[in-house]
Formats: C-alpha cells, structure tokens, sequence
C-alpha cells in the first residue's frame, strides 16, 4: 500500500524584502538540488510551466542566476474549483564555489527540471604538488 | 522522471497518482545542497463526478502533468418531468 509522503510545500514566494515586480504574477524560489563531482559542479532546478524559451540564465563573476518565465495556461471554458498550483515566475541566484569554465556550461531542459553542467576551470582542479626532497 | 514513472489510475470518481522518482546515478557526488523531493508518491483526488474513463486525456507538458476528464453521460443530472395526475 503506497503511502502518502508528506512534503513540505517547496515552491516559496519571494518575500516583500525583495524588490516589487511590476507584473502581477508570483514569483517563486525553486527548489534546486547542487552536488558537486570531480570535474563538474552540477545544478538541478525544478521549473515547471517553463519551456525552452522561458528560461534565462547568466553567470557574472560567480553568481549563477536562473529565471525561468512559465506559460500562462488558459483554460477556457472551465471554471476553477481547486487551486493548490498557481502560475507563476521563477528566481534563484547562487555563489559558485568554484571557478567556472564558461565555455564548456552545458544546460538541458526536459519536464520543467533544468539540468546545468558546470565544468570546473582547470586551475580549480586539485592539482597534486610534487614535493622534491631537497 | 518520466512518463514510466508515474501511474494513473481511475476508479469511480476518485483519480488516483503514483509515481517514484530516483536521485542520480552518478557516482563520486559530493552534495552541497538537496531541496528537491525524492521517493515514492502517491495523491488521490476525489472528483465531484463520476467521469468516464474511456474519454480520459492526460498530457504531460513542462513538468505539468494535466488529466482532461470528460462526466459520465449516465451521471448527468437528468430533468425529471412531473405528469398531471
């Protein structure tokens, strides 16, 4: 008998501290997974509503930032009687720990979840040091 | 997750989900932070109808999985007329 897992509600809006947007959507924190291998630092982010076109992402200095814009879906000719999933915008802005090679970033999206490669720069890499006995 | 991953199932008028979805198989992974949700589960959803399951339309866009349910034609509420004695 499969059981019911309770999760918590993980789509946050942003607070009043940030500032207003202008346009009258919400807009969310996604939930994002960030694991690290050892040449990749990979970023997995849950944006569901948005398509290929929706999705921008930049990377200045070291701050990663994702916004995802979702599409508005009208149903017409129905009439809402339960609303537990609202369409809204996303947001999140991370601080690598490491230093990115730009070149090499690779970004997938399949299903709302964005999968992004992050090649660590070479000089990030462990380099092992030799050490001469001198 | 995909479209094996999740189970729709309909009895009556309740509309029953099931899924599991699977962290990454990658190996060597060194986590900094894990917010997503992962594991088995499971939702039903009792409908204000009965529906037919025959003109059932499930379409998974986006992330979005979103199930067009069509009411059972014998459900309908149906006028009742009232004959002169």
């Amino acid at each position: 008998m499969a059981q019911e897992i309770r999760t918590v509600e993980q789509r946050t809006p942003q607070t009043a501290e940030t500032a207003q947007r202008s346009a009258p959507r919400p807009m969310f924190l996604p939930p994002a997974d960030i694991y690290e291998t050892r040449d990749n630092i990979v970023v997995l982010t849950e944006m569901p509503g948005v398509a290929l076109d929706g999705v921008d992402i930049t990377l200045e200095r070291r701050v990663l930032t994702i916004r995802g814009r979702s599409a508005t879906n009208d149903h017409a000719g129905y009439q809402r009687v339960y609303n537990e999933y609202a369409d809204g915008d996303y947001e999140r802005a991370f601080t690598l720990s490491e230093n990115i090679d730009r070149d090499r970033i690779e970004a997938t999206l399949r299903d709302g979840v964005l999968h992004l490669v992050l090649p660590k720069a070479e000089t990030a890499k462990a380099r092992k040091i030799e050490i001469k006995s001198g | 997750m995909t479209r094996d991953d999740v189970t729709i199932n309909l009895q009556e008028d309740v509309l029953t989900l099931e899924g599991a979805r699977r962290p990454t198989q990658e190996q060597d992974v060194n986590w900094q932070r894990r917010e997503r949700a992962y594991g088995t589960f499971s939702r039903a959803v009792q409908l204000p109808f009965r529906v037919d399951p025959d003109k059932v339309q499930a379409r998974f866009n986006n992330g979005i999985l979103e199930i067009e349910l069509e009411r059972l034609e014998a459900d309908r509420p149906k006028k009742i007329e009232i004959r002169a004695a």
